[in-house]
């Protein structure tokens, strides 16, 4: 059976093999170079030292300041794993997927992966989410992301037709719901649910040209803001917390006398209430130190959420 | 290679991935998973040396660890761990005899296929080209020629030949054989049954099409990132990693879950060829039939398995030493897991609120009943597998849902404890 920790994943192997067709197409390596593209993007290690040393004397020979090939290896192109084609099978074949596939695109995997069968893996989106008219949305919308065309929005509610380049396709794995980011006209950048959105028409005018990107990293850099957490040692507080916050950047404190942890989540201000529910989620385990507005809120929703189970209330009877 | 960095197999890389995952797992803690918690320092290490300093750091001043993590969903456009996936040890022996069978068979001569025989004739031969340079292009003629040359090399100082000493292996032929049995397996090498003889070749080019690479790669990564099995997705996007535009995002991923994907593909695979499997839990040997794999709300992954007659469900990143067995013990009729429920009173503003409130119930109950009482309140009644497991979703409803029974007739003392215990953490007196 083959496996996913796979010998032909490691470094060294892909490595070499890349430097060996790179040598045979002409490329040039001094012997600092070959050292530098063997090492890849691993840190400095005695053992990976060891290892390239032997695989340098074994293959290579230095001549006039470059090295050359022992024995005149002729490597193909490495095809995809099994396994590989297997899991692309298997999401090809999710209906929740083909909505971010062409038609055109999907019928040639189908042809190409025709022998090899699916994984029973649930469902990678959830099926509700991709209900008319959602799914239509996301398609126009994924669409018109690929080839930089920009939509206009109608909604559900009151609220007017918006019109935007869409920058990138948002999907909550926690809610399964997805959500559009477009830089609209107003030139801000927006977070839609698609539950929200009646209907997206692509429109025909050229994109701005503009680098989205750039200006992205600009504004998530205005809305970082953080909050910190001390953990206690309850109910699997740290690995659930980890697990929530694992889409935000973090930095943990364990202090091994106290045996407790202080964690601080760098989140954007957009994502605040969702981070609160998180926060909330984990209960008495976890308590929010800072920064002090936050803390207030939650104290007065844990007041409030309190005073339904006062000795007076009543239980069952009322209702 | 012998060394102590790289790792044999999965059951040793998990707990590395723990750490990676949590960053902050102290000495303590680190000793249930571990089996020397004296390896805790040489794993931490090891992240050292595989992970970017630009998403890890970990940094140690007296008695406090601190452990940073770098990265956030919105603007990763890889999984940061996949170089921790690359540190499987990798022989000399193998390395040479993989690039050799591949080389060999990329000739242009190769034409439709070669026998066994073929192939392990062209690889001595390689070999002994490369391993004895002073014989090179002499026809390697049978296995004691190694040995012998060896023996007798005129240039027994160097250290080319100290290396084949090294990596001379007393029956090349068995182990051309398993390696390329290695490559089939995987699939970087077909085998096709030519009567008494396979014949063997490089499989057909698999472009995975230039003219809709701009959709594939912009549709790998979100669903290499949504997948439950995630780990062959990513190494599908390695291949165009240079082309690589990010184009979505994935928010409440856990970057954790890499670490049970090889139990994960173990059984997907008991799943669909309906085998039973052997597997170890807390330190217990378990048998029984896989039914399918979940997650929960923190995505955390699960399986459930039929065993001893009823349905039990098992953390996958707990369990060891998963193997398929040849028999099953398929059931005719699965049996459904007890229900239990939840009454829940639902305190609203106006009618937008209890919308709102209402939509959020449905989207993770959809089966819930509610009905409008009085005033401002209404009932709702929701149908669970497990009524603690609510507890976590329904906080995050406060103030606005209040438990009012249960079937375990504990949830609401439990929910009015914890709430008092929280607002005592924040100073306040109840």
């Amino acid at each position: 059976m083959a496996s996913l920790f796979s010998v032909f994943k490691n470094h060294l192997f892909l490595s070499l093999y890349q430097v060996i067709r790179n040598i045979k197409q002409g490329q040039a390596y001094t012997p600092q170079e070959l050292h530098k593209a063997l090492y890849g993007s691993m840190s400095f290690h005695p053992d990976i030292e060891k290892a390239i040393a032997a695989i340098t004397a074994l293959f290579f020979t230095t001549k006039n300041g470059f090295v050359t090939l022992k024995v005149p290896f002729s490597l193909p192109d490495l095809p995809p794993t099994h396994i590989e084609k297997e899991w692309l099978k298997t999401v090809i074949t999710d209906s929740t997927c083909q909505p971010f596939l062409s038609a055109d695109l999907q019928q040639k995997l189908e042809n190409i992966l025709q022998d090899i069968p699916a994984l029973p893996l649930p469902e990678i989106f959830s099926r509700e989410t991709l209900q008319e008219p959602t799914r239509t949305g996301l398609i126009r919308y994924w669409q018109a992301l690929l080839n930089k065309q920009p939509v206009c929005l109608s909604f559900t509610d009151f609220r007017l037709d918006l019109k935007g380049q869409p920058f990138r396709l948002d999907y909550n794995a926690k809610k399964k719901t997805f959500s559009y980011l477009v830089y609209t006209e107003q030139q801000m950048f927006q977070r839609f649910n698609t539950a929200a959105i009646k209907e997206i028409i692509p429109l025909s005018s050229s994109p701005s040209g503009e680098n989205l990107t750039e200006k992205y990293e600009k504004y998530l850099a205005s809305c970082k803001t953080s909050l910190t957490l001390s953990l206690s040692p309850k109910w699997n507080a740290v690995e659930r917390c980890f697990l929530l916050f694992s889409s935000y950047e973090k930095e943990a404190v364990y202090d091994e006398d106290t045996d407790r942890y202080k964690l601080t989540i760098y989140f954007y201000r957009f994502d605040t209430d969702e981070v609160l529910d998180d926060v909330f989620s984990l209960g008495s385990a976890v308590t929010l130190v800072s920064p002090e507005n936050l803390r207030q809120k939650i104290i007065q929703r844990l007041q409030a959420a309190y005073q339904w189970y006062q000795e007076d209330t009543e239980g069952l009877t009322d209702i | 290679m012998n060394n102590t960095l790289y790792m044999k197999s999965t059951d040793d890389l998990r707990p590395f991935l723990e750490l990676a995952g949590y960053g902050c797992y102290s000495r303590q803690q680190m000793k249930t998973l571990l089996e020397k918690s004296a390896t805790y320092d040489k794993r931490i290490e090891f992240l050292n040396v595989c992970l970017s300093p630009d998403y890890w750091h970990y940094s140690r001043k007296g008695k406090e660890r601190r452990f940073a993590f770098h990265d956030d969903a919105y603007r990763t456009k890889k999984n940061e761990l996949i170089p921790i996936f690359s540190m499987k040890s990798l022989d000399l022996q193998w390395l040479l005899c993989y690039l050799a069978i591949l080389s060999i068979l990329n000739q242009p001569n190769a034409g439709k296929g070669f026998s066994y025989s073929q192939i392990e004739r062209e690889v001595m031969q390689l070999l002994y080209d490369l391993l004895l340079p002073c014989l090179k292009n002499i026809p390697f003629k049978n296995a004691a020629d190694w040995k012998k040359q060896l023996a007798t090399s005129p240039q027994k100082n160097d250290a080319v030949i100290q290396l084949a000493l090294q990596v001379y292996h007393e029956n090349w032929g068995s182990q051309i054989r398993r390696r390329l049995q290695d490559l089939v397996r995987t699939g970087l090498v077909n085998r096709v049954s030519k009567g008494k003889e396979n014949e063997y070749s490089l499989p057909d080019k698999i472009t995975l099409l230039p003219a809709g690479q701009k959709e594939l790669t912009a549709a790998l990564p979100l669903f290499a990132s949504t997948a439950l099995l995630s780990l062959p997705g990513w190494y599908l996007t390695q291949r165009y990693a240079k082309s690589l535009t990010k184009k979505s995002q994935t928010r409440y991923v856990n970057a954790l879950r890499i670490s049970s994907d090889s139990q994960l593909y173990t059984l997907l695979l008991a799943i669909r060829k309906q085998k039973n499997i052997t597997f170890t839990y807390r330190n217990r040997p378990h048998e029984g039939f896989p039914l399918q794999v979940r997650t929960d709300a923190y995505q955390r992954e699960y399986l459930e398995v039929y065993e001893e007659n009823r349905v039990i469900t098992y953390r996958i990143s707990r369990m060891n030493q998963i193997q398929l067995q040849k028999g099953n013990t398929k059931p005719e009729k699965i049996p459904f897991p007890s229900k239990q429920h939840i009454i829940l009173r639902l305190h609203y503003d106006n009618r937008n609120s209890f919308h709102r409130l209402t939509d959020a119930i449905w989207r993770q109950c959809p089966d819930a009943l509610v009905t409008q009482v009085k005033g401002n309140t209404a009932q709702c009644i929701l149908k669970t597998n497990n009524n603690r497991s609510k507890i976590p979703w329904l906080r995050t409803l406060y103030p606005q849902v209040e438990i009012v029974d249960d079937s375990t007739g504990h949830l609401r003392e439990r929910v009015r404890r914890d709430l008092k215990e929280a607002l005592q953490n924040y100073g306040i007196t109840v």
